[in-house]
This record gives C-alpha cells, sequence and structure tokens, in this order.
C-alpha cells in the first residue's frame, strides 16, 4: 500500500516538475528611464532599466518561454531593447522599422515574449538612436537546461559576468553632431608635424613623403583607431578605481563571461599571469583554447574559464587606441583584500599601414602566384604562429618562388596573424625570404614588425636590420591588428575558433552576397555597398538558402558587423563542421572576412556595424529572409510568417 | 584696456549685424529655386569626381549591390516587393543616415597693418542639412578704422557630389557703407571641399549687374604643432574678370593675401589665434564717380578668436 502510495506520488512529482522544466516561464519587468547617475564625479542625466546605471543581469534557461513586460519611462522618447544574439521571431528582435516593430513609445509597455532556444552569454540594448551610450545596456545569460555544464571542462564553481562598456561625458547625441561637424573631433592623439621631422630623420625624406603622400591623397590619418575618446571605460558599470570584485576559492575554476557591450571601443583583454581557456564566443561553445589575451570587438563575448591560484588578479580590458582601461580584480576571498587597482602601463598604440586602408595590393592579388609553394623551404613552423590569416590564403596557390613578385607583401607581413591552415602547405620559407627581391625595399616599410617577426619565429633573424630599428625608444607599432602582444604569449586568432558541436549545415553557399564597408570620415558618412541606410535596398534572402557574407572593409578601421535573428559559421580556414558561430565578426581594415549563412529564420534582419556612431551615420542594411512563393509578389505576409521552431510562443506584440 | 573695451563693442555690433542678416536671407526663396539647376548640371562632370582616389567605397547613387548567384532565375522572384514604403519605416530609416546636422562657425579678427591702422573682421559661416543636401550661408563683415562697414552675406544651397566635395549655388548681397548705392546682387557658384592632402577649398565664381564677373578662391591647411596648437596657411585670392559699376576695382588680379593663421584650441569650440599676412590690393578703377587709386601691399597683423558651435 504504501508503496502504491510512494509510486503514486513519484509519477506525481515526476510530471508535475517535467512539465515545470519543460515550460518553464521566466518573466522580467524591465522599466526604461532617465535619472542621474554619477560615474565620473560628474552627475549626468543617463538611461536606467530598473533604477540601475548598466542594466541588471537577465538570467534564463534554455527552453524557457521568456515573457519581458519593458515600460518606457522617458520622456518624449521612443525606445526599444535588442536582444542581442538570441534567434527568436522577428518582431521580437526589438529593432524599430523591421518586422513591423515600431519602437516603444513614451510610456507604452512592450511584452517581449520568446522560446528561448539556446544557450550561453548575450546581452541587450536599445536599437533607437543612441540610447545604447546612454546607458541602455546589459548583460543576459542563459545557461543550459538545468544548469548542466555542456562539458566537463566548462564545470566552473564560480560564474560572472564581465560587462564591458564606455561611458561619456556628452551624450550620444552631442557626440555625434560633434563627429558631424568635425570628424575629428575627439582625435586627440593625432600625429604632430615632429612626428613628421622625427620619421624623415629616421627614414628618408623619400620615404617618409612615399608614406606620407598617399594618406594625404586619400585625405585620412594614420591615427585613427577609434573614432570617439575621452571615454571611462566600465567593467560590470564600475570606473577603473570603482573595482569590480569577482571573489574565489583557492582551487576553484570560474567562469569569466566578457561582453563588451561599449559603444564604439574594441578591447585587448588580459588578466596578467593567469591563462583564459576560451570555451565560447558570441555566446555559441566552443573546443578550448588557451590563450593570455584576446581582442574583443564591440558587441561580441568570450566566454573563458580560469583556475586562479594567487591572492589577486587584475583583468585588464584595453581599448585598442590606448587611451584607458577596464578593470577589475579577481579576488581569494581567504585573503585579506588588497587596496585598489594599478593603473597598468599602457600598450604603444597601433599607427594604420596603407595595407589598413585596403591600398595594398592584398591577398587577393597574391592569386597565381603559384605552384611552388613547394620550393618556399623554411617557413613551416613558422606560419603555424602566423594565425588569422584566413581562408584567403587558400587563393593563395601559385605563389611563384620567385617572391620577386611578392613585392606588396611587405607592410603584410605584420598582420599575418592568422595565417595558420593554408600556411601549412607553405613549408619551408624562412631563410628563402633573402630571396624575396622585391621584397628589400618594401621591408623598410615593415617598421613596428618587431614582435610580429617575432611570432614569426624563424624568419626573424632574416630580418634583424629592420626589426631594430622599429624597436627603438620611439615605440612606433603599425598596422591594426597588432596588439603588441609580448612574445611568448598567445593571443587568441579567430581561426582558433572551432565550434564544439559539428555544424548541422556543411553545404557549400550557393551564393554570395558582397558587403562593401565604405566611409567618408571627412564628413562621417559610413556607408555599406557605397550606399547608407536610408538611401539603400535590402539584401533579400530565401528561406533555407545557404551564402556566403563577403564583408569587404574598403575603409581604414575595423567594423565589427553584426548580423541579427541568426549565427553566421565564419570561414576561418576550418573545416566546415567545426566553423565557429558568430553574431558578430571584425572586419580589420583593408580585409575581407567571409562567413556562411543558412537562412533559416523567416523575418527582416537587422546588418549592421556595431560601433554606434558608425551605425547612425547610415552603415547598416536590412537582410530579408523570405519564403519564395512564385505566385506571391508580396513578401509581407511571407515575412509575417513566423518560424516553426517558434511554435507556442506568442507572435503578436502586445502593447 | 580701451582697445578691448572697442574690439568688444565692436564684435558685439557684428554679431548683432551679421545675426539680423542670416536670418533674413535663411528665408530666402531664391535658395530654394537654385536647388533644380544644380540638380541637373551635375551629371557627367561630376561622376569624375566620384571616382577620385578618396572615394573609398563611394559608388554611383544609381548602383545596386551585387550579389552573385549561383542559379540565377528565379531568385528574385516573391521577393521584389517592398515592404518599407510606410512613413514609420521611413523615420527609422532617417536615423541611420539621414538626419540634418549643422556646423556653424563664427569668427572675429582685430588687425593692423604696418601704419597701425586698425581694422575689425567678422565672419559666419553656417552649413545646415542633410549629407546630401544643405543650406550654406556666409557673412562678412569688415571694418576699418574711422570707416563705416563693409559687408556681404551669401545663401548657397550645397549638394554634396564626390566624397569630399560638394558644389554650391545661391546668392551674394554685398554693400560697402562708405559708397551710397553701393548695394549689389551677384549670384555665385562654386565647389567646397577638402583636396588632397587635406587643403580645405573654396572657390567660386560671381556674376551680376553691371557686367560684373569675378573668382575668388582660398585655400588653408592645418599643420599640427601640438594637439591643441595648430598652425594654419592659407591663401586667398580675389579675382575681378570686369565690372562696369561705379564703384568697380581694376581687373585682374584684384587681392591677394596669404598668411599663417596659428590657433590654440582651448577647447574644440573656443579657439582663440594670431594671424599675420601678407596682402595686396589692385585698387580702384576710375569710374564716374571715382578715381583710380594705386595698388597697395603690405604686412598685416591680427588676433582674434573662433568659435565653433
Amino acid at each position: 500500500m504504501s508503496r502504491k502510495l510512494s509510486h503514486v506520488l513519484l509519477i506525481g512529482v515526476g510530471l508535475f516538475s517535467s512539465t515545470w522544466v519543460m515550460a518553464a516561464v521566466k518573466e522580467y519587468d524591465l522599466t526604461i528611464a532617465e535619472q542621474t547617475v554619477n560615474i565620473t564625479g560628474k552627475p549626468l542625466k543617463r538611461i536606467t532599466v530598473n533604477g540601475k546605471f548598466v542594466a541588471p543581469l537577465l538570467e534564463f534557461e534554455e527552453g524557457d518561454d521568456a515573457v519581458i513586460r519593458v515600460h518606457n519611462k522617458l520622456k518624449n522618447q521612443d525606445s526599444s531593447i535588442h536582444w542581442h544574439g538570441l534567434i527568436l521571431p522577428g518582431i521580437m528582435d526589438g529593432v524599430p522599422g523591421f518586422n513591423q516593430f515600431d519602437g516603444i513609445a513614451p510610456n507604452k509597455t512592450y511584452e517581449y515574449k520568446f522560446k528561448v532556444r539556446q544557450n550561453g552569454t548575450y546581452w541587450y540594448h536599445s536599437h533607437s538612436k543612441g540610447q545604447e551610450q546612454d546607458g541602455l545596456y546589459g548583460p543576459l545569460v542563459i545557461y543550459p537546461k538545468n544548469k548542466v555544464p555542456l562539458t566537463a571542462g566548462e564545470k566552473a564553481d564560480r560564474d560572472y559576468v564581465v560587462l564591458l562598456s564606455d561611458f561619456h561625458n556628452s551624450t550620444s547625441g552631442q557626440i555625434m553632431s560633434n563627429l558631424k561637424k568635425e570628424a575629428d573631433y575627439y582625435q586627440n592623439r593625432r600625429e604632430t608635424v615632429f612626428d613628421v621631422f622625427r620619421q624623415i630623420k629616421r627614414d628618408g625624406l623619400k620615404a617618409t613623403w612615399k608614406d606620407r603622400s598617399m594618406w594625404n591623397q586619400m585625405r585620412m590619418l594614420k591615427t585613427d583607431m577609434s573614432d570617439v575618446t575621452n571615454y571611462t571605460f566600465l567593467m560590470n558599470g564600475k570606473t577603473p578605481e570603482q573595482n569590480w570584485t569577482g571573489n574565489f576559492k583557492a582551487g576553484e575554476k570560474v567562469r569569466l563571461r566578457f561582453i563588451n557591450a561599449s559603444a564604439m571601443s574594441l578591447f585587448d583583454v588580459r588578466i596578467p599571469n593567469l591563462k583564459m581557456t576560451v570555451v565560447s564566443a558570441d555566446g555559441q561553445p566552443v573546443k578550448p583554447v588557451p590563450v593570455d589575451e584576446f581582442r574583443i570587438g564591440t558587441a561580441e563575448t568570450y566566454d573563458v574559464i580560469v583556475e586562479p591560484k594567487q591572492a589577486n588578479y587584475q583583468i585588464e580590458a584595453e581599448s585598442i587606441d590606448r587611451s584607458g582601461f577596464s578593470i577589475g580584480t579577481l579576488h581569494d576571498e581567504n585573503t585579506s583584500l588588497v587596496k585598489s587597482t594599478t593603473m597598468p602601463t599602457p600598450r604603444p598604440r597601433a599607427l594604420l599601414t596603407m595595407e589598413d586602408m585596403g591600398m595594398d595590393h592584398d591577398m587577393s592579388s597574391m592569386k597565381g602566384m603559384d605552384h611552388d609553394m613547394s620550393s618556399m623551404k623554411g617557413m613551416d613552423h613558422d606560419m603555424s604562429s602566423m594565425k588569422g590569416m584566413d581562408h584567403d590564403m587558400s587563393s593563395m596557390k601559385g605563389m611563384d618562388h620567385d617572391m620577386s613578385s611578392m613585392k606588396g607583401m611587405d607592410h603584410d607581413m605584420s598582420s599575418m596573424k592568422g595565417m595558420d591552415h593554408d600556411m601549412s602547405s607553405m613549408k619551408g620559407m624562412d631563410h628563402d625570404m633573402s630571396s624575396m627581391k622585391g621584397m628589400d625595399h618594401d621591408m623598410s616599410s615593415m617598421k613596428g614588425m618587431d614582435h610580429d617577426m617575432s611570432s614569426m619565429k624563424g624568419m626573424d633573424h632574416d630580418m634583424p636590420s629592420k626589426t631594430v630599428s622599429s624597436s627603438g625608444s620611439d615605440q612606433v607599432v603599425y598596422g591594426w591588428a597588432n596588439a603588441s602582444t609580448p612574445a611568448g604569449l598567445k593571443a587568441l586568432q579567430y581561426s582558433d575558433l572551432q565550434s564544439l558541436t559539428p555544424q548541422k549545415d556543411t553545404r557549400a553557399p550557393e551564393r554570395e552576397i558582397e558587403i562593401r564597408l565604405g566611409g567618408n570620415m571627412e564628413r562621417y558618412i559610413w556607408t555599406i555597398n557605397g550606399k547608407k541606410f536610408n538611401e539603400t535596398e535590402p539584401f533579400k534572402v530565401k528561406y533555407g538558402e545557404r551564402i556566403r557574407l563577403k564583408f569587404v572593409n574598403d575603409s581604414m578601421m575595423a567594423h565589427p558587423m553584426h548580423l541579427h535573428g541568426m549565427f553566421m559559421q565564419l570561414e576561418n580556414g576550418q573545416d566546415p563542421s567545426n566553423m565557429p558561430n558568430k553574431h558578430t565578426v571584425i572586419v580589420p581594415p583593408g580585409k575581407t572576412v567571409t562567413t556562411l549563412l543558412t537562412a533559416d529564420e523567416l523575418g527582416e534582419w537587422a546588418i549592421h556595424c556595431h560601433l554606434l556612431y558608425h551605425m547612425s551615420a547610415g552603415m547598416m542594411n536590412k537582410l530579408i529572409v523570405a519564403n519564395v512563393d512564385s505566385n506571391s509578389t508580396d513578401s509581407k505576409d511571407v515575412v509575417a510568417q513566423p518560424n516553426t521552431n517558434d511554435k507556442g510562443v506568442n507572435q503578436h506584440a502586445h502593447h | 584696456m580701451r582697445t578691448t573695451k572697442k574690439i568688444y563693442s565692436k564684435t558685439f555690433l557684428s554679431i548683432a549685424l551679421i545675426g539680423l542678416s542670416g536670418v533674413a536671407f535663411a528665408n530666402d526663396t531664391a535658395v530654394q529655386s537654385m536647388d533644380s539647376s544644380t540638380k541637373s548640371s551635375q551629371s557627367e562632370s561630376m561622376k569624375m569626381l566620384l571616382k577620385e582616389p578618396g572615394g573609398l567605397g563611394y559608388v554611383d547613387r544609381n548602383t545596386y549591390q551585387n550579389s552573385t548567384s549561383g542559379n540565377d532565375g528565379d531568385n528574385g522572384i516573391g521577393l521584389e516587393a517592398e515592404t518599407s514604403n510606410n512613413r514609420n519605416h521611413d523615420k527609422h530609416l532617417k536615423e541611420h543616415g539621414g538626419q540634418v546636422f549643422q556646423m556653424t562657425k563664427f569668427e572675429n579678427e582685430w588687425t593692423v597693418d604696418e601704419d597701425g591702422k586698425g581694422a575689425l573682421g567678422s565672419k559666419i559661416e553656417t552649413l545646415i542639412g542633410t549629407d546630401e543636401n544643405r543650406l550654406f550661408i556666409e557673412a562678412n563683415l569688415d571694418k576699418a578704422e574711422s570707416h563705416d562697414p563693409k559687408y556681404d552675406v551669401s545663401a548657397l544651397y550645397s549638394r554634396n557630389v564626390a566624397p569630399f566635395w560638394d558644389v554650391q549655388a545661391g546668392v551674394r548681397y554685398s554693400e560697402d557703407k562708405n559708397n551710397s548705392n553701393s548695394d549689389r546682387v551677384d549670384g555665385v557658384v562654386g565647389v567646397l571641399g577638402l583636396a588632397p592632402y587635406f587643403f580645405e577649398t573654396q572657390a567660386y565664381l560671381y556674376g551680376g549687374e553691371n557686367n560684373f564677373w569675378g573668382a575668388s578662391l582660398e585655400v588653408e591647411r592645418d599643420f599640427l604643432l601640438t594637439q591643441k596648437l595648430i598652425t594654419q596657411p592659407y591663401l586667398e585670392v580675389d579675382a575681378v574678370f570686369s565690372d562696369d559699376s561705379n564703384y568697380a576695382a581694376k581687373s585682374g588680379l584684384s587681392e591677394l593675401k596669404t598668411g599663417i593663421k596659428t590657433r590654440y584650441e582651448v577647447t574644440k569650440r573656443v579657439r582663440p589665434f594670431v594671424d599675420v599676412a601678407y596682402q595686396y590690393e589692385k585698387g580702384q578703377k576710375a569710374t564716374n564717380v571715382q578715381e583710380a587709386t594705386e595698388s597697395e601691399k603690405g604686412w598685416k597683423y591680427g588676433a582674434g578668436i573662433e568659435l565653433v558651435f
């Protein structure tokens, strides 16, 4: 009898809990308001969410039904929230003007409802004007179902969000209008005439003129690593002085979820003396990569596992224009709390090269360089450390051993990090460099290559005279990709990323969409395929179609390109089944990055540069995924159809 | 002390004057009527400009994104319908490249020549509009010591035609208070932009009543001594091709001024400066109401302030 009862109870409990697990509804209420905040010692009106500056952490489990009611209490300002990186029905994506979503009017409430179909580290932010800069951004974490770690290696005792952002004393509106007045309004480290004199002294008048004249003709600045300066960089909303601190106990494993929620900044992230193992990129699990540092583009996320042993570690995220740090501490709670942070010495800022401007005959022209890689004895192991040169190298077939035709390779070397896989076939290049006629004089422009070369072990002895000059006191570092990573330390490269689980769709792309990123710095105009969003036509893709997105950066700034609603597989040289999922890819200046996309989410999806003011200036477009019905001439209905995956989720907005 | 007082009151006066005249011209319908003519004239010659090296990614406005298709044919079917035609959507689109911005510069300079004769020059410039279509207003006021002021106000429609260049057209109204009935209106066409090697350039052609034809050119370039201390060599040239009016200048190169202006950017908005220039003026032509004058040349020393709004 009692046995029967216990059975019944068990079944009852089981049934109850299973339905509870299956249909967990997770609700949040978010109130957007304007409040006075004091971050930098100056009280300023900024946007808060539920009274917090840096909006609160939202937590979900995979499979949850998310219900998020957003109340707009701003005066005279529409608002919106976009769930960055989430797979959801178009109207829930929160981009005004897309999928019939029209923003949230003042004093109105919008109910976002969607099924949580993924796990990982994401974030959310406003997609209305510059509200993101003004404070409307926060972390969003989705744990695997029942919080079971995806792999044993991911099992961590502590779990912290590390949200990086940039705070400015001016509002986004002021910043944008200042940039429009003078695009170099915030450039406070431009080169002066004395830098030119120094260069003449160092390189001679002729070389200096050669170098400078092109920049002058193009009317561009070498120093334009970022458009906006005077930022205070925050970590979880705290300034370096306020020192965000994450506690741990000795022997514990800690998961750090890095989110770059800044408006305009890219960071080089490191924790001195602590190895980080990257386990997730853009919320999507990847095979573990142990690294010492990584560059995180605006809107990207990386999860790392660390095993701290010391009492204290300082987390340092340095903006790539070297204008400051976002700083926090990992602290062993069994030791006494140590003081405040120490501001690290900034690394040298890299100057852009012609190659960053896309002016060199870049890799694409290396096609046809043909067959004789095999005769390029020597380069093998070195190249392995030249990670990063994406698949483009695959087109380096050819490369006639003569190397004399490798002119144009010159400064490229500096950015040759990341060359890996294909280079493997370039066995043996080293001392042959000496025979790279035509390369020599070009080498003069390879200044600043120092440490880069050092990672090209085996190669360095070939060009000692070139590296010496640059490693001198003036510390000039060239090339956007040059993070000044100390020799021997490993910086994460895109090519290191491999999807943890095999990609389901490994089809070759049916077609290619070229997305050329351009800009006119002088007028602060940023474009996709030569057009601003207000004057362009959307990209149109068939539902289920497999396409390649080819991002070609014609400008001299890096653009973190973000696609809403779907993950792209980054063509980083990995096998198609291993390519990592990304929602945002950094397209370095003058470079081409390609991704593959299975268009399996119906709707209108924004595709844009995640540098806020680039997007405001026009660097944005719409990618429409629609069912192709030959009888229908109106794609509107088609677009509005929910994806079959979204059953049970209310498609309609509740105002 | 006395001089500063003088500068102050004169500055104040000129601000008021220029402000007034600017307002009057902002509503001038003549500006609007110029639109169509410039648009149509912007065809072939401008295509050349579009292709200059600075034109990164700036393509002809009629080209469409090129996507290569694996199985061409039915791709486009059913996708052609426009979903973007509602007004709200346009409103959102405008927030990504269609916004209206403005930039205004106000400059006030006190100069003395080699003989110690002073003059006050004021200038206000405003550009307002979208990236493509802007209204450009420029006003100058020059007042030599113990003379009445000379001033001119231009209102031009400014159309962006190439990455670094606007073509402009409009009218200029000018008057010399020292001469009665000297006020005149001229038509203006020209370009404003940034030439290679960072030369800020403004070049105009003028034409008006009494068979007046003239041209002007202004070129300047910044050299950074520090991030805040910036020296700016400049060149200003005025030419008169013909002028049958009563107060005509001699035709030919009527005025040339070249100098170096060095400013200190206290902030990006407040920029005091000093100015050393060499100026040449050809002089007046003999007409019914005036006698010919000799050409004059000499050094000018100035100091002033530039404000950016």
